[in-house]
């Protein structure tokens, strides 16, 4: 049990590549484009890294930080949630898939974000955020071509 | 088969459907007990729908899946050498540990229940799962010490897991109704509840005696070709139930695949095991064990293969149904060849020892599911080669066993005699020698008359070299030669 304890207490084995920033900082761009919580019918929110992958400490923050209404599901590969197999696959009215890259440790703090709703409506943003006194807070969000999410179509 | 085994008197009273469900004496308290481990691990399982698992990336979680699965590797390894002087030296050790058991889980989940959509979930559910194992291993040690006095441990294994199964069954409409009303966090404790009832049950069990109260000689099974064949057997089959098991959880999660199959390539697997609960007794009568060992080993391969080549979902279900069925035929057999070929006496030690190695084989494979990260047909396909290779060793050394196991008709010299030919083609050529000289010795005792040939013999293997494979192999092939000579000229009455 002690044995247990203590390997639950450790970090990942492997840590992500890259230097990024912390859990904190994910969240404040994510809450820019996920639906509003709705405790009754929580809507899906798929979020996927472009960049490197985000680690299960950084990932568990980020449910615990978005999941109260809304069902927030990390994937490794877009696909099995734009494929048509799938049938609770993203669509405009149900879920909403999200990709996000690494947002770097040193400033500018600037991400790619893209946001694929539908075969119709993937939507690309560069967002910046600044560090603020409760955390982070995003201070732009230029629109760009959306790269990944529209091709996995 | 007992009276309580029979299924067609259950409906004739409710005595002996009682006693068709749970056994008679001791049985039935063990019976129960294992009832309530069954139904508190369906709502935990249940319960683990509801934790981070299902909202974590596949290849985030693989990592710390695996780093708890190689820890609860450790205890058993740990446990194999210790559990024997565990039964001899700790009176009442076996059943009071299984009450532990019961204990830890209870605390455990209670804690679950609080950290459920945390990275907690990690250490407290592999938590529960090596409490839980330890439970088996121990659970399987005491069924031959509480058996009845019909001593069928086949019917009293099938017993156990046949109404466990029901106990899950139903336990399991309670567990999903309590997690869709509630959360995943009531049903853990709701299973708290039903762990500390199970611990209440199992309590008279204390008083059960393991210790041995005749010199064993526990070696001696394993190192029979059958048993020992069967426990590989088993072992393979339990390897494929790990692999299986953690391979299906990732690679539908990380396929485009709904969540919902998982939960019925799970309960698939649940069928068809209680299903060979049922079957595996019918089928014990109509042919002996080797031939079940065949039956599970090629038709879980066939299932694995077919699956492969023609995947979809359907053959998916079909193939863990298969896999569940086959696995339960297999403990069957396993629990016959023991019962056949082991003093009752030593079967505590030996199934103890058997489980551990049992449980580290599910837990190895499960590991290598983890990290193989293959897609779920190409898994089914790795796992199809392994049962098919699985297979032909099992059909090869079934070849060998037959060759041992000499008609009772048979006279002594020339039963002998088919060992010194089988243990010479196996390269075993100085126990050759020395079986072929036993019969040698009973043909010169009946003919009351001493072979000089023999003697030459004799005194050649103890002056041979005995890392000189060519000349044993040679002196093998002679002393062979010199027993059906000798059983020629003197025929057996």
């Amino acid at each position: 049990m002690v044995v247990l304890a203590v390997a639950g207490c450790s970090r990942d084995i492997a840590p992500p590549g890259g230097d990024s920033a912390g859990p904190d900082a994910y969240l404040a761009v994510l809450d820019e484009f996920v639906p509003p919580a709705d405790v009754d019918d929580p809507p899906a929110v798929f979020v996927v890294s472009l960049g490197e992958p985000l680690s299960l400490d950084d990932q568990v923050a980020i449910i615990d930080g978005l999941d109260d209404g809304r069902d927030v599901e990390f994937v490794d590969d877009p696909r099995v949630v734009i494929d048509d197999e799938r049938e609770d696959r993203v669509s405009s009215d149900s879920a909403v898939l999200i990709g996000v890259g690494t947002i770097p440790s040193e400033p500018p703090y600037t991400v790619r974000v893209e946001v694929y709703r539908s075969e119709n409506d993937v939507e690309g943003r560069l967002v910046t955020l600044v560090p603020s006194a409760g955390g982070w807070a995003v201070t732009a969000s230029e629109m760009v071509l959306p790269e990944v999410l529209a091709h996995e179509q | 088969m007992s009276s309580e085994d029979d299924v067609s008197l259950v409906g004739r009273s409710p005595g002996l459907a009682v006693a068709w469900l749970f056994g008679v004496g001791r049985m039935r308290r063990l019976t129960a007990t294992h009832c309530l481990h069954a139904s508190a691990e369906t709502f935990f399982t249940v319960s683990l729908a509801g934790s981070i698992f299902f909202n974590v990336s596949p290849d985030a979680a693989r990592p710390r899946v695996l780093l708890f699965l190689v820890v609860t590797m450790a205890p058993f390894i740990v446990l194999v050498p210790l559990i024997g002087p565990l039964l001899d030296r700790v009176r009442g050790g076996l059943p009071r540990v299984l009450i532990a058991t019961f204990a830890v889980r209870a605390v455990l989940v209670a804690l679950l229940a609080e950290y459920l959509r945390t990275l907690l979930l990690f250490p407290l559910a592999f938590g529960v799962l090596v409490v839980a194992r330890t439970y088996t291993v121990c659970k399987n040690a005491l069924v031959p010490m509480v058996e009845g006095s019909t001593d069928d441990l086949v019917s009293s294994n099938a017993r156990l897991s046949r109404t466990a199964s029901i106990a899950g069954t139903l336990a399991a409409g309670l567990a999903v109704a309590i997690f869709a009303s509630s959360s995943g966090a009531w049903t853990l404790r709701a299973a708290a509840v039903v762990y500390v009832l199970g611990g209440v049950c199992a309590a008279p069990l204390r008083h059960v005696s393991t210790r041995a109260r005749e010199p064993r000689s526990s070696l001696v099974p394993v190192f029979r070709y059958d048993v020992s064949g069967a426990i590989w057997d088993m072992t393979a089959l339990r390897a494929a139930a790990g692999y299986a098991a953690f391979h299906f959880v990732f690679s539908i999660r990380a396929s485009d695949q709904p969540t919902w199959l998982l939960g019925v390539v799970i309960l698939a697997s649940g069928v068809g095991g209680f299903i060979g609960t049922v079957v595996a007794p019918t089928l014990r009568r109509r042919v002996d064990e080797q031939t079940m060992f065949t039956i599970a080993l090629i038709g879980a391969a066939a299932a694995m293969l077919g699956c492969g080549f023609l995947y979809n979902r359907t053959t998916l279900i079909m193939a863990s149904f298969v896999l569940g069925l086959t696995t339960s035929i297999g403990r069957r057999a396993l629990d016959a060849t023991v019962q056949r070929h082991t003093p009752r006496v030593t079967r505590g030690q030996l199934y103890a020892r058997l489980e551990t190695r049992l449980e580290l084989a599910w837990v190895a494979a499960a590991c290598l599911a983890v990290v193989s990260r293959a897609s779920t047909w190409v898994g089914v396909l790795g796992l199809a080669a392994f049962l098919l290779v699985a297979a032909a060793v099992h059909i090869r050394r079934r070849r060998i066993i037959d060759l041992v196991d000499a008609s009772s008709t048979t006279s002594l010299p020339d039963r002998l005699l088919f060992r010194s030919q089988t243990l010479t083609d196996l390269g075993y050529h100085d126990e050759a020698i020395a079986v072929a000289l036993s019969a040698a010795t009973v043909l010169d005792a009946a003919a009351r008359f001493t072979d000089p040939e023999i003697d030459d013999l004799r005194n050649s293997l103890t002056a041979t070299d005995p890392s000189d494979e060519s000349v044993l192999q040679r002196q093998a092939s002679d002393a062979i030669s010199l027993v059906r000579r000798l059983i020629r000229a003197h025929p057996a009455r």
